[in-house]
């Protein structure tokens, strides 16, 4: 009796230890064993960085400004495709694919949750830098998407446990990226805790090195470029908006030393390391610079800088057999140079290779600016930042002030094709401190005295200092000045000479546009189109025109 | 019953190969090759899945009258999160033998036997291991470091539950005539809830692209009946046949919110060209969505007025074109045997259900369809034209005529729905079989053989059909596949072979 009474308990304690050893066998197997839930946010930074041009992991691609920008920069005629009729020469929108939707993906996933991890764990961490840089990535990816799409996800953004998300309106969206850049100087500025400058710097090596000062100029920048971009609005001028767009630029990038710049390691042929605009990615083989930029650069705009050759024609553009600069129109295509037998006016591509419709690059690399595998590809300038005080204050009426930042944006931009993109350029076309002067001393270029500067003459020396790498934010300026609007000083168009795609005698102008040109860009398809069906009826982007409904910041 | 299975994977990434008739990955330049995840030390990467379940069965019966059982099963299982990953479901079936209870109705000996059942039975399954979790996987970008990372697609869901079914039966069993005729039917309701719906595609602002959700639904219903019955029974003679009638409907009752109302959920396994196995709310299980005719509100095909080609929903849309559930399924199983010879034979007849002839399409766009054979005569599309009229009662009839020879973009822009061939029917014959069984007697001899015979079988040897395709019995996909499969698809698929085979049985 007492034998067998032993053996029951012997036998159910086998039976209870099998079992919570089978228990926790299970428990222990429902995590990935292959894959860490939790790595070091300092592992997480330099993918982020990444994601600014072109995201790249085993998990996804190409999120960020670049793969879009290949398409925006048709809109606002910096390049074209070669063939006539493309879409997007035509400032059509996308319909049924992912294009334009790169920031979109960039925004809410290549950046998404691991910013949110770099900052929870971050600030369990007392990693106030990284918490800080974090910040600063999130504020500035708001304000790109808003730009962009116009409404967007934000209140419920990153609720995992929402499957379909309602659309807060454009006003939200910069609020919030204030708020945003507010909370990431509070860190930014925090010391103490494990504020660790040498692991910042590993992960940061290919945008600030680390360089808490560059990220709060970064921010500052950020905010600056929040208040600009409202400049036609009413409450630009009743908020005095011009005073913070003036504050936060001269708080930001001074030098072209503070230039905020993407870099890619080159180490390999593989595309992460590679800039998405670079010879190796292959990417941009079939457009070819504008015929608006080329046509500005060389002096035959009919009336800004007219007659001037602009020294930095042979940095940004490509000469053609002529060795001269000339462009494509956007929704023409190479026809007027001949299309597949080229004449010798047509613009050789992006990386200079001397077959002028080759689609690669040369045998011998000689591309120049932003189009090289290693870039540097800017994310912002010390120029950019004059140019804004430059329309801040003209709007504001003190000239005075808009003529010293309107010269010190176009020098700061010399300075930066000099030093940074000092490479193929041909002998005999470097700038020199002489070419410099001649072309700030052009009285049609900077006029002699304040009274004489235009708001054409700032917007586009804007346009020429972001020429290849500022296509999300000109594209946001030629909104803010429907593209056509007049200067009610000059009684010129504010973008002089520019032609949107004509609609008479052919109609370059896409038909679905209903006769508009276009103001947005739709949200990201395989996101929204696919799977956010009631709330895009509702916001009406479901209509074929919904890439021309204006956004609140162009609206007054 | 414990379960641990475990999987290992190595796989590699290269590019740039150095011979282009080398196929290993040796062939990749060294700086281009990708590990991923542990391969990136040497390891392999692993999917493994543990289950352990263990179930009680009790069953009661009185008198040989009535049968009751109970049975309940607990598992638990590893890709289920922590929280939620015991779970358990009950079980029950009852039988009564009613021509027991109430033997009367056995008198005047037509019905000899009856039986009734009923029963109720639940399961769960279960999503793929880690198919439910925020991992870190390799980021590419430029870096000083040695590995770096970033999330990989899916959205982690902390609430995720086994999906559950349940079904109820009840059926009878009734002999006759002395137990020649026997009849069964039964009616089966199958409700899946709390389906896991995975790895679904929603808006990325969850910060994620896909997601794993118990978020859909559905009820699956039939009706089988299989009579049997011996019309012939002879002391050399016999002839007995078996009918089986199958009929069979299902509905999606929901799918995730992501999803809109007439959008559909698919598995992108079985997607020829744009037509899938989409599902659609309201709809039955076996549906096909593709493109179709954009037609005015009383169903008329608009046409372009410039070109004379119909207009369509365009490529990468997605409508219910088709629904390959057949409305019935018959079998019929002829047996007939005289003295030493037996011949065998089944019918199998299926009714509705319908086929998308993707091969169609495929050579219709090359123009080796025959449907193409009159490129060269004008045709005039019937339909209306897309104009101000279209919609009213006097709309303005097609007239346009095109020659498809110089307008090819007719043919090659001709939606999925044009594709697909309604109510497919056909009746096969499945197999054969002639055998012939040696006398015992004549066996005898042999000692160590208890029994010989020998047969002929033939499979496939008639079909009777309106597919206009090849064969209907088409499938674009495995059987491996998750979800309906790819049945009612026709991408090149081939007729069933006839097959012949002779045979030899020895018993001994």
């Amino acid at each position: 009796m007492r034998n067998t009474f032993f053996k029951c308990i012997y036998l159910a304690t086998i039976v209870i230890v099998g079992f919570s050893s089978c228990q926790k066998k299970i428990n222990d197997a429902y995590s990935s064993p292959n894959a860490p839930v939790r790595v070091p946010i300092e592992t997480i930074l330099p993918g982020v960085i990444g994601g600014f041009t072109a995201f790249n992991s085993a998990a996804g691609t190409n999120f960020g400004l670049q793969a879009d920008d290949i398409l925006l920069g048709r809109y606002i005629q910096y390049w074209g495709s070669t063939s006539s009729f493309e879409n997007y020469g035509e400032m059509g929108g996308t319909i049924g694919s992912d294009n334009t939707g790169a920031i979109w993906g960039a925004v809410y996933y290549g950046h998404g949750q691991n910013v949110n991890r770099i900052i929870e764990w971050g600030t369990e961490e007392q990693k106030w830098d990284f918490v800080g840089v974090a910040y600063a990535i999130r504020a500035w990816g708001w304000l790109e998407l808003t730009n962009q799409y116009g409404d967007a996800i934000l209140k419920e953004a990153f609720n995992t446990s929402q499957s379909q998300f309602h659309y807060d309106t454009q006003p939200d969206f910069y609020d919030s990226c204030r708020v945003i850049c507010f909370r990431a100087l509070d860190y930014l500025n925090r010391t103490g805790g494990n504020v660790n400058p040498t692991n910042l710097a590993a992960s940061d090596a290919y945008l600030n090195k680390g360089d808490l000062g560059k990220w709060k100029k970064f921010v500052y920048g950020i905010l600056a470029r929040s208040y600009i971009d409202l400049s036609s609005k009413n409450i630009f001028a009743q908020n005095h908006y011009a005073d913070s767009a003036i504050k936060y630029a001269n708080l930001s990038l001074a030098t072209n030393d503070d230039n905020i710049l993407a870099t890619f390691s080159a180490a390999t042929s593989a595309n992460g390391f590679n800039s998405y605009f670079g010879p190796t990615r292959q990417n941009i083989g079939t457009i070819r610079q504008g015929g608006y930029i080329a046509n500005l650069l060389s002096g035959v705009n009919s009336a800004t800088f007219t007659g001037v050759a602009d020294p930095r024609a042979w940095y940004m553009l490509s000469e053609n057999a002529n060795g001269t600069f000339k462009g494509v129109m956007p929704w023409l295509g190479v026809t007027e140079y001949g299309g597949s037998s080229p004449t010798k006016d047509f613009p050789k591509n992006f990386w200079r290779n001397p077959i002028a419709n080759a689609t690669v690059g040369g045998a011998v690399d000689s591309s120049r600016y932003v189009y090289t595998n290693k870039g540097p590809w800017p994310l912002m300038t010390a120029s950019e930042m004059q140019f804004i005080i430059a329309e801040a204050a003209y709007k504001k009426g003190d000239k005075d002030m808009a003529l010293t930042a309107y010269k010190k944006g176009i020098s700061l931009d010399f300075d930066m094709l000099n030093t940074t993109y000092e490479f193929n350029i041909p002998q005999g076309h470097s700038i020199t401190p002489t070419s410099k002067n001649a072309y700030l001393s052009n009285t049609a270029v900077v006029p002699a005295a304040s009274g004489g500067l235009t708001l054409s003459q700032i917007m586009l020396q804007k346009y020429i200092a972001l020429y290849g790498w500022g296509t999300h934010q000109t594209w946001t300026d030629m909104r803010k000045y429907h593209y056509i609007d007049k200067d009610p000083q000059t009684g010129n168009q504010v973008y002089t000479d520019f032609t949107p795609p004509p609609t008479a005698p052919t109609n370059y102008l896409i038909s679905t546009n209903n006769g508009k040109y276009v103001y947005r860009c739709r949200p990201r398809y395989n996101s929204e189109y696919l799977y956010d069906i009631p709330e895009l009826t509702r916001i009406g982007a479901l209509n074929t025109d919904y890439n021309t409904y204006e956004c609140w910041f162009s609206q007054p | 019953m414990w379960e641990d299975f475990e999987t290992q994977q190595f796989a590699i990434y290269g590019t740039n190969l150095i011979d282009s008739t080398g196929k290993d990955s040796s062939n990749t330049a060294v700086n281009t090759r990708r590990r991923l995840l542990r391969n990136y030390n040497g390891l392999p990467n692993l999917n493994i899945f543990r289950e352990l379940a263990y179930f009680g069965e009790a069953s009661i019966g009185y008198k040989n009258l009535a049968f009751l059982t109970y049975s309940h099963r607990f598992e638990k299982a590893s890709p289920i999160p922590i929280k939620n990953n015991n779970y358990n479901y009950p079980g029950a079936s009852l039988s009564l033998i009613m021509s027991d209870i109430f033997p009367g109705i056995k008198s005047g000996d037509i019905l000899n036997y009856a039986k009734l059942r009923a029963s109720l039975a639940q399961t769960a399954r279960l999503n793929d291991p880690y198919s439910n979790q925020s991992f870190f996987v390799n980021n590419f970008s430029s870096t000083t470091l040695p590995v770096t990372y970033t999330y990989n697609y899916t959205n982690a869901n902390p609430n995720l539950q086994p999906e559950q079914q349940k079904t109820y039966e009840i059926g009878t069993e009734l002999r006759f005539l002395k137990n020649a005729i026997s009849l069964d039917v039964s009616y089966y309701n199958t409700y899946c809830y709390r389906q896991i719906a995975q790895l679904f595609r929603a808006s990325y602002a969850t910060g994620f692209i896909l997601n794993t959700q118990n978020a859909a639904s559905l009820r699956n219903q039939g009706l089988e009946i299989t009579l049997n019955a011996t019309p012939i029974k002879q002391n050399e003679f016999n002839w007995n046949i078996t009918f089986n009638f199958n009929h069979m409907w299902s509905k999606v009752l929901t799918l995730p919110s992501s999803i809109d109302v007439l959008k559909d959920f698919y598995n992108s396994d079985t997607y020829i060209s744009n037509v899938r196995a989409g599902l659609v709310r309201g709809y039955s299980t076996g549906t096909l969505t593709g493109s179709k005719y954009q037609r005015n509100n009383a169903g008329q095909i608009l046409i372009d007025p410039n070109t004379g080609v119909p207009l369509t929903s365009g490529s990468g849309t997605n409508f219910v074109i088709a629904d390959r559930t057949p409305k019935f399924t018959l079998g019929t199983l002829n047996n007939l045997s005289y003295k030493n010879w037996n011949l065998s034979f089944l019918w199998d007849l299926k009714v509705g259900g319908d086929i998308y002839n993707g091969t169609d399409q495929l050579l219709t766009n090359l123009g080796k369809s025959a449907r193409t054979s009159n490129r060269s005569t004008p045709i005039v599309v019937k339909g209306v034209i897309n104009d101000a009229y279209a919609n009213t009662a006097t709309p303005t009839v097609n007239t346009l005529a095109i020659v498809p020879k110089y307008l090819t973009s007719y043919y090659t822009s001709l939606p999925d729905e044009e594709y697909v061939q309604k109510n497919v029917n056909w009746l096969r014959l499945r197999d054969v079989t002639l055998s012939y069984t040696l006398a015992q007697n004549a066996i005898r001899k042999l000692k160590v053989i208890n029994s010989l015979s020998f047969f002929v079988t033939g499979t496939d040897l008639v079909l009777i059909t309106n597919y206009y395709g090849v064969d209907p019995a088409v499938n674009a996909n495995n059987p491996g596949t998750s979800g309906v499969g790819g049945f009612g698809m026709d991408m090149g698929s081939v007729a069933t072979p006839l097959g012949l085979n002779f045979g030899l049985r020895v018993r001994f």
